[in-house]
Order: C-alpha cells, then sequence, then structure tokens
C-alpha cells in the first residue's frame, strides 16, 4: 500500500508536468496541483504512518515535434517550500508564451495569474486547501475580477476525492461529479448535470491495485471510449486509447526513471506514426509524508 | 448577450454534443459546462480549464467551438464582446497548435484571413505550422511577401514583430520550400534585429538543401547585396559541399555577367565574387563548371584580392582546364616582365606559382620553368624551383 500512496503522489505530479506543453495554466481541478487521485487508497485496519519519500518535482518539460525540433517548453520556478511560485511556457526561440504566478496569500488560499505572452493578466484563480494540501474550493476569475465558475472538492478520510461539483458565477451547482469506491479503489465516477441527471460516467478496472483500463459510457450504459494501461516495474509505460469498436486511436509510451517518473512520452497516432514526445527534467526532495499501513 | 449570440451558442451545443469521447471525468465535465455556458466570459474561463487539461481527446472539442466562432461571427457584435472572442480564439488555436490539430488548419486560415486583430492573427500563423498544415505554406509565405514588399504594413511594431515572426516560426516548422524565399527577404529586411535573427534561423533548419532556391535568387534579383546574403545562406545551409559550389558557381556567373549600377552595389559585386571564389575554394569538390567562370575572373580582375582568391580556387583542382588557366596567366605576364613591364607587386604571380603546384598537375611545369628566366624577383623564382622540384 505504501507504493501505492506514493505512486498516487507521482502521479498527481506528473499530471502537472504532463499539461505543461501546452499552457502555463493548471485546469480547476485538485490533481493539477497536489493531492490525491483518489483511486488506490484503504483505510480499513490500516493507520497512518509518518515516512520519508522522496518526491519529484519537475522542473522542465520540453514538449518536441516528431522531427525532433521543439516546439515549446515549460520551465517551474519553486519556493523554498517547493510550492510552485512561477510556471514560464516558452517557445523555440526562448520567447515567453505565456506565464502563470502563485502566490500564498494571508488567509492560506493561492492565488495563481495566468499572463500573456505581452505580460497582460488574462485570468486568475484562487485555491484554497484542506490541512491535507487537498484543494477543497478553487475560484475563476476573470481579468476584472469577475468570478467565472467555482469547484468545490469533498475527500474521504485518506485524501481520496469523493466529490467535485462546479458552480456557476450564482452558486447555482451546475454539475456535479461523484466518485464511487469499492475495496478502498475508486472504481466509478458519475457526472451528473444541472438537473442531477446522471449525464455520463467512467468505470476503472483495477488488477492487484493498479488501474488497468478507463472506460467511458454514455447515460444509457454505451461504451464510448476507453484506455488501458500497461506497467513496467509498477509504473504506467504505456497507455492505449480505444474507440468504443475496439480500435485504436492513439498511444502513448511512456520511459520512466529509477523512481518511475516519466522522464519521456512519446505519443502515437492510430496507425503507430509518432506525432509528438515531451521530455520531463526533475528535483526529487526527501519528505515526509503519511502512509497507510 | 444578444440574441444571435444565444443562437450560436444553443447550435454550438447541439453541434458539440454529437460525439464527444473523453479520456477523464474533467475533460468531459468542462467540455459540457462550455456547451452550456452561455455568457462569453465565463466560457473564456471554462475554456482555460480546457486548454489547461492538455487532453488530446479534447482536441475535436476546441476544433467545433472553433468553428462555431469562426463560422458564426457577428458584425453586430459590441466592441467587448468580439475582444473577448478574440480572446477564447488565441486560446482554442494556441492549444490546437499544441496538439498538432491540422484538421483545424482551415479554422485557423480563416480567422488569419478575417481578424482584424493582429496579435490572433499572428498566433493563427503560428498554430498553423505548429499543426503542420502544410497545404497552407503558400498563403503563410505569401503574408510574408506582401509584408516584406510593403504591400501589407502594419503600423504597430509590436503587432507587425508580433506577425513576422508567427509568419517565420511558422514556415520555419512547415518546412516547405515556398517559404524559403520570403524567410530570406525577411532575413535581410528592415525588421527588428529578433525577427532577422530568427528568419536567419528558419533559413538553415527549414530547407535541408536550399541550393536551388538560392541560385534561383541568385539569378533573379538585381542587388548584388542580395545575391551576397543569399550565398551566405547557402553557406550556412546543409546542403552538400558540391551543391553549395554549384550555387557559388552561380554567384561568381551574374557578378561577371551583370554591371553593377551603384558604388556601393559595386562594392557588393566584389564581395560576391571574392565570397564564391573563397566558397570554391574552400568546400574543394572541384566542380568543373566552375572553372571557366574562375578563369573569367582572373583574366578580368584588377583587384588583387579578387586575383588572389580566383588563382586560390583554381589550384584546388587537378584538371588540365585548370592548370592551362594557371599556366596561361603566369606564362603571359611572365611574358610581359621580359618585354620590361614593371610589377609593383608580385602578390598575384606567387599565389598563381602555388596555385600550379597545388594542382599537382605535370601540365603546368612548363610555365613554372618560365619565370626563372622571366626577370621576376629572386623570391619568386625561388618559389617557381621549389614548385617544380616537388611537382
Amino acid at each position: 500500500m505504501k507504493k501505492i500512496i506514493i505512486a498516487v503522489l507521482l502521479v498527481s505530479l506528473l499530471i502537472v508536468a504532463g499539461c505543461a506543453t501546452s499552457s502555463a495554466g493548471s485546469a480547476d481541478s485538485p490533481e493539477r496541483l497536489a493531492g490525491n487521485d483518489g483511486g488506490s487508497a484503504d483505510t480499513e485496519g490500516k493507520t497512518a504512518v509518518k515516512e520519508i519519500v522522496k518526491i519529484p518535482y519537475v522542473l522542465k518539460n520540453t514538449n518536441y515535434f516528431s522531427d525532433g525540433y521543439i516546439e515549446s517548453y515549460m520551465v517551474y520556478t519553486y519556493d523554498e517550500n517547493m510550492k510552485v511560485v512561477r510556471e514560464d511556457l516558452f517557445d523555440s526561440f526562448d520567447e515567453i508564451i505565456e506565464s502563470a504566478v502563485s502566490e500564498v496569500l494571508e488567509d492560506g488560499s493561492v492565488k495563481r495569474e495566468l499572463f500573456d505572452s505581452r505580460g497582460i493578466l488574462k485570468s486568475w484563480r484562487k485555491t484554497v486547501n484542506d490541512g491535507n494540501e487537498n484543494p477543497i474550493r478553487i475560484e475563476s476569475y476573470s481579468a476584472d475580477d469577475e468570478l467565472q465558475t467555482v469547484s468545490e472538492y469533498s475527500y474521504n478520510e485518506i485524501g481520496g476525492k469523493t466529490l467535485w461539483r462546479v458552480l456557476d458565477a450564482d452558486g447555482i451547482v451546475i454539475s456535479e461529479t461523484r466518485y464511487l469506491y469499492e475495496d478502498g479503489l475508486n472504481t466509478r465516477i458519475d457526472i451528473y448535470d444541472a438537473s442531477m441527471t446522471l449525464y455520463e460516467y467512467f468505470v476503472n478496472e483495477y488488477e492487484d491495485g493498479r488501474r488497468v483500463k478507463n472506460s467511458h459510457f454514455d447515460a444509457d450504459g454505451k461504451l464510448k471510449a476507453a484506455i488501458e494501461y500497461v506497467y513496467t516495474e509498477g509504473a504506467v509505460s504505456a497507455e492505449k486509447y480505444l474507440r468504443a469498436n475496439g480500435s485504436t486511436s492513439r498511444t502513448v509510451s511512456y520511459i520512466n526513471d529509477a523512481e518511475g517518473s516519466h522522464l519521456k512520452a512519446e505519443y502515437f497516432d492510430g496507425n503507430g506514426k509518432l506525432k509528438d514526445w515531451t521530455e520531463t527534467e526533475y528535483e526529487y526532495v526527501s519528505e515526509e509524508v503519511t502512509v497507510w499501513k | 448577450m444578444n440574441k444571435r449570440i444565444f443562437t450560436l451558442v444553443a447550435a454550438g451545443c447541439l453541434l458539440l454534443s454529437a460525439a464527444p469521447v473523453f479520456s477523464n471525468e474533467m475533460s468531459a465535465v468542462w467540455s459540457r459546462i462550455y456547451n452550456t455556458t452561455d455568457n462569453l466570459e465565463a466560457r473564456l474561463s471554462v475554456m482555460q480549464n480546457i486548454v489547461d487539461l492538455h487532453d488530446r481527446d479534447m482536441e475535436p472539442v476546441i476544433n467545433e467551438a472553433l468553428k462555431e466562432i469562426v463560422y458564426s461571427l457577428d458584425e453586430s457584435m459590441s466592441f467587448n464582446e468580439r475582444q473577448q472572442l478574440d480572446d477564447l480564439m488565441k486560446m482554442m488555436i494556441r492549444e490546437l497548435g499544441s496538439l498538432k490539430a491540422v484538421d483545424s488548419a482551415p479554422e485557423m486560415y480563416k480567422v488569419m484571413q478575417t481578424t482584424e486583430d493582429e496579435f490572433l492573427r499572428a498566433i493563427a500563423i503560428a498554430g498553423m505550422g505548429n499543426a503542420g498544415a502544410r497545404d497552407y505554406a503558400d498563403e503563410i509565405a505569401e503574408h510574408l511577401r506582401y509584408l516584406n514588399t510593403g504591400i501589407l504594413t502594419i503600423e504597430n511594431n509590436e503587432q507587425r514583430n508580433s506577425v513576422v515572426d508567427a509568419c517565420i516560426l511558422s514556415l520555419e516548422r512547415l518546412k516547405h520550400p515556398a517559404g524559403f524565399e520570403p524567410v530570406f527577404f525577411a532575413s535581410i529586411g528592415r525588421y527588428a534585429r529578433e525577427s532577422v535573427m530568427k528568419a536567419e534561423r528558419a533559413l538553415q533548419n527549414m530547407v535541408e538543401d536550399p541550393t536551388d532556391l538560392v541560385v534561383d535568387i541568385i539569378k533573379a534579383d538585381n542587388s548584388f547585396e542580395v545575391r551576397l546574403a543569399a550565398l551566405g545562406v547557402e553557406e550556412r545551409s546543409k546542403a552538400t559541399a558540391e551543391r553549395q559550389t554549384e550555387a557559388a558557381t552561380a554567384a561568381i556567373e551574374v557578378s561577371l555577367v551583370y554591371n553593377a549600377v551603384t558604388p556601393t552595389d559595386r562594392e557588393y559585386q566584389t564581395r560576391t565574387k571574392v565570397k564564391a571564389a573563397e566558397m570554391i575554394r574552400d568546400l574543394g569538390t572541384e566542380n568543373e563548371d566552375a572553372v571557366e567562370w574562375l578563369g573569367v575572373m582572373l583574366n578580368s580582375s584588377t583587384n588583387v584580392n579578387e586575383l588572389v582568391i580566383s588563382l586560390q580556387a583554381l589550384g584546388t583542382y587537378s584538371s588540365n582546364n585548370a592548370v592551362t588557366i594557371l599556366s596561361t596567366y603566369l606564362a603571359y605576364h611572365s611574358d610581359r616582365r621580359v618585354a620590361g613591364i614593371q610589377y609593383k607587386d608580385e602578390r598575384a604571380i606567387r599565389e598563381c606559382i602555388n596555385a600550379i603546384a597545388n594542382t599537382g598537375n605535370p601540365n603546368g611545369k612548363t610555365a613554372l620553368m618560365m619565370v626563372e628566366y622571366s626577370n621576376w624577383s629572386s623570391q619568386t623564382i625561388r618559389m617557381a624551383k621549389n614548385a617544380l622540384k616537388n611537382m
């Protein structure tokens, strides 16, 4: 289980890396920042133990075209507490495409401002975390400080996400996502619309505690697509994206370091042709984390 | 929100809800919210969430959203609404480019053609490049050509640099020969230094072998400054030595055939000849096509730099043609020396002796032997004797 918790942390950080190629932004969701994907923890008969583990912090993420030419790269800057304070996206001429600047406010929330290449503020977000650094509320604002959407999150006792609710500026719920668990594993994700009618859902399948398949269904239970995961030495080494008819729409292949962090991700189309790839550089920092044993 | 926009949003909802497929719940949720949101500012915020996911399965969703805007623009929109739509399109196009969404190229091109926001135009142009939209290389090249020639003007420096840089970046990415010429002229144009540097880099990356394109410029343009610059591009390119020699030969040819009009251009004419001969010398490919023009350059020039370089270049050949030109030159001047013509500077004669020696061709011996009996300085005669000894 220790490995699973660590893997969850690694995955959370890698998601940040994975989005670095196109935008300095982070999606309005907790997975993008830190914390837990709520996928594989179990508290039954287990106790929390503090352990020192090596946490990978993404320093740079570079996106290459298939011919090896750099499309863009993201550089992450951290403060002394290893909190991201800047994310700068550059083009191949080393010129800034956009930047995100984060700061911790007096109330402990994090303000993250997104600027374009000319330094003009485009939008900003305020993230409120719980005691375990899991985001519980993310407010998205326009550059004119007008509230646009709010995301609210709930977690179970070990940090597994159980609810994600999106509200509009008037506080009306416009979407609700419920995370269901079986034996501590997140097996199903149900998405409801504003009228609380099931709109679509995802089903996760596991083998030996690892998610091996994620299937996407419409409200009537009709399969729309699926993703199959392949593991090598405990880390995801490949993903296969399948259409409803079972044919492959695209694949991703990962080269991982000894810690299981993705060093290189190659993206192929459905015919196996390389489209582009990303390379990620990390700094590992030993930190005390809670492990359930 | 006027009625027209609301109608578009409703139409978009129907369009987007056709068959979206998402790799995770975040993509699914934000896509649905985008499609059910009728407020432009809120849509901007939601699209930011979608873009931040950088989910490749979102490509059709973003593309459909872009189509909805591009093909349904309402001219009666307020300035503020228009600006928000432009911001929305910038976000979408940048992401689509990053996702290498070549299927979105027609919409990006439409934006490039129709927008009044030069920054958005720049993003659309760059987006087509990133997406690999080679079908639009001609159109992007033409846009840059119009900017180069002043047919299109953008008064604001920042906006102009943005569009020029986007054209250069895009044409560099598309690696299409159509882009070479306008990028070349951007590299010698009156743009910001940063843009010039980008163009120079692009020229090295966009075409593996630019020789034919460089030769076209050398032959078609009537400015020796431009010809010299084109030759420099060829020299820095990845073209083979043989191909670079072809371009250098063409440069010597036009430098000898065409006259420069202004004193400045005459200076560039000389520099073009010298540069071309230097390239032939340094590349050492023994391309026989160049021999004739090097001979013409040798026999028509009075500039000692031109003479020395052409002699050195001919010295890299071992062919009878080359050694005949060299021998004839040496013999001619030896005869003149015998006839009592004074030479204040024997540099060219000594360079010719070296060149004949370098050819290693025994056909040059007779001319070398003549040197001893032609009243040249002792140092020149000693050089000729040494050359004969080594041949």
